[in-house]
């Protein structure tokens, strides 16, 4: 699995999760870049990811993973 | 020349009965068992009487004196044990003949003793008493310690050197010989009989029970006459300040006459701890020490603060339950101790003011009295900040809490701790410090000082009979924690060692034994509560 493919299945999470059909998962976007991107939707954001891609995060990652290249490393290493 | 003697118990009370040495290292295995050795030993001079015996009797015993003596105790022996006794003549003199011995441990081949005899020839011994008994008087046991060894102190002790006053140990001596010997006291020299008193001296009086017997050597000026009483005298000429060797002077005398004189040394022991009773574990021990004091806990009005003057209180502390903000809180934290018996008093400051922390220490003061007890558990803020947005302005504000704030209570609170010489600080920190959590800079930072602090800080009171202790929690189950999603708290949850979060009373608890008698000898320590998790400090 590549960045692309991550960065392509992400988008429709994030679509689904920020309620933004306009929404294009990129490596520079960071929460403060979506608007509805906050610290609550932030965990439901988690668990859908896990869901998709059958990884499971720790508590720490779930609280820190506040932009997509860090979710795509981890995403990464977890799902190799 | 070879011999063999089995050791027993049965031959050490011999020993003992014949000579009035029943020095608790030989006979009193509970008082041995605490000494370096472990478990009773042989009285040194027992081998060597059998091995002097040996010689005597293989010369002409009834015309052979022992002229001189000196032998040094190397090693321990033991009841069950079998020494091996070999001597040798090492050189003819006009009118003597030298002999040197050498007894070891037949298993192990351990150095027991060794030493040189000179014997004497050509005694006309005249017939001895018939008196059954060493010593004129029982020798009781004293204890004396190397501060009361000082030269020129002397004991004396009054005996008769006749071999029938040792018959039933020459006859124990006879009965564990290999070969054996005859038993027969009349062909026993009395000048061999007179060395024996000397283990009475050093093992019961001169110092007595803390003695280890080191080297002994005499020199007698004739065959003595056992018709009546001698004195053995020591006296000692000085203590080593180092190794507490005693070095004693001996002298033997009969009817006013100096027969022998000669020189011991022993190793003074320092008293062996006892074993604590429970008489005074209940009447000492069991009380936390934690009752009538006042204890000050600051950042009081929730979490592990709450539960800490919740649980000093209801052990009969009277709290001072500081807040900033949460004077509510406070307030019904105050009500609930008071309505269970407890004393409690609230009282607010901003810690970044001194005028508010002189102010809090004065109200205490008259409210509840001095603090005996300092709990600093007040922190600034603990929310997570990205390291790029932290300036140095954050790292301050911090501190200015968690150090600065900390220090200025220890420092009003110290005189009264330092006047008393007792006194407890105890400082609430974090796991992150041993185990850092990203987005935590500020507060790990502010935290670590506080480790620093803590241990300089014991390092200053430790003669003063103060500690000062830090808790570090893991992530605890306080309103932050209560806060999180619910997912999010879950995972936390899971992710515990133990399943499950560290509760305030579990951390108060720590806080609690750290402020008791029992924690009066840690100081300076990080308690990490990490159920179980590393890091293992």
């Amino acid at each position: 699995m590549t960045e692309s493919d991550v960065l392509g299945r992400l988008t429709p999470v994030f679509r689904q999760v920020f309620e933004d059909d306009t929404i294009v998962a990129h490596m520079d976007m960071k929460a403060s870049d979506v608007r509805r991107w906050d610290s609550l939707s932030h965990i439901d954001m988690v668990l859908v990811v896990e869901k998709e891609f059958g990884i499971r995060m720790s508590a720490r990652e779930l609280s820190e993973l506040t932009s997509v290249r860090d979710l795509v490393r981890v995403i990464l290493a977890k799902a190799a | 020349m070879r011999w063999i003697l089995a050791l027993d118990e049965a031959l050490v009370e011999a020993f003992a009965a014949a000579t009035g040495d029943r020095s608790a290292i030989h006979l009193d295995a509970a008082f041995a068992r605490r000494t370096r050795f472990r478990r009773p030993i042989v009285h040194g001079l027992l081998p060597v009487l059998a091995t002097l015996r040996g010689v005597s009797n293989r010369l002409t015993p009834n015309s052979v004196w022992l002229q001189s003596l000196s032998c040094r105790f190397l090693a321990p022996a033991h009841a069950g044990e079998r020494l091996l006794l070999t001597s040798s003549a090492a050189a003819n003199e006009a009118g003597a003949v030298r002999y040197g011995f050498r007894i070891t441990n037949e298993q192990t081949g351990i150095a027991v003793t060794e030493g040189e005899a000179v014997f004497g020839t050509g005694a006309a011994r005249t017939s001895p008493s018939a008196r059954g008994v060493l010593l004129c008087e029982a020798a009781v046991e004293d204890e004396l310690e190397a501060a009361s060894l000082t030269p020129g102190r002397s004991e004396g002790l009054a005996f008769h050197a006749a071999p029938a006053g040792i018959r039933n140990l020459l006859n124990a001596i006879d009965a564990r010989s290999e070969p054996a010997a005859t038993a027969d006291e009349s062909s026993l020299d009395p000048n061999l009989t007179a060395i024996l008193p000397v283990s009475t001296l050093v093992g019961m009086r001169l110092p007595g029970r803390f003695a280890t017997f080191m080297e002994f050597d005499v020199t007698f000026e004739r065959p003595i006459e056992a018709d009546s009483p001698m004195e053995l005298m020591g006296r000692v000429e000085r203590m080593t300040p180092g190794a507490n060797r005693l070095q004693l002077a001996l002298t033997w005398t009969h009817s006013g006459a100096v027969v022998a004189s000669g020189s011991a040394s022993a190793l003074v022991s320092t008293r062996t701890p006892v074993g604590i009773s429970c008489e005074e574990i209940r009447s000492q021990h069991l009380s936390s020490g934690l009752a009538g004091r006042v204890a000050l806990v600051t950042g009081a009005s929730r979490g592990i603060g709450e539960a800490t003057v919740k649980l000093l209180a209801m052990q009969g502390a009277k709290v001072a339950v500081h807040y900033f903000r949460g004077g509510a809180d406070a307030a019904d934290i105050v009500d609930d101790i008071r309505r269970n018996g407890g004393a409690a008093f609230a009282v607010s400051a901003d810690l970044r003011r001194e005028a508010d922390i002189d102010a809090m220490f004065a109200t205490v003061r008259t409210e509840l009295g001095e603090v005996d007890i300092l709990v600093n558990n007040a922190v600034g803020d603990a929310s997570p900040k990205a390291f790029a947005d932290l300036a140095s302005r954050d790292y301050v504000g911090e501190m200015e809490i968690s150090l600065f704030g900390l220090h200025a209570c220890c420092r009003r609170a110290l005189p009264h701790m330092r006047a008393q010489r007792w006194g407890k600080i105890v400082n609430v920190g974090t796991l992150w410090t041993e185990k850092p959590e990203a987005g935590q800079s500020v507060y790990i930072t502010a935290k670590s000082a506080v480790v620093g602090y803590t241990r300089s800080l014991a390092q200053d009171l430790a003669r003063e009979n103060l500690q000062v202790n830090m808790v570090l929690p893991r992530m605890t189950d306080t309103s932050l924690i209560a806060s999180l999603p619910p997912v999010l708290r879950g995972r936390i949850e899971s992710e515990s060692p133990t399943g499950a979060l560290l509760q305030p009373i579990d951390v108060a608890r720590v806080v609690a034994f750290l402020a008791s008698n029992a924690a009066s000898s840690i100081s300076g320590q990080r308690i990490v509560l990490s159920q179980g998790e590393a890091p293992f400090l």
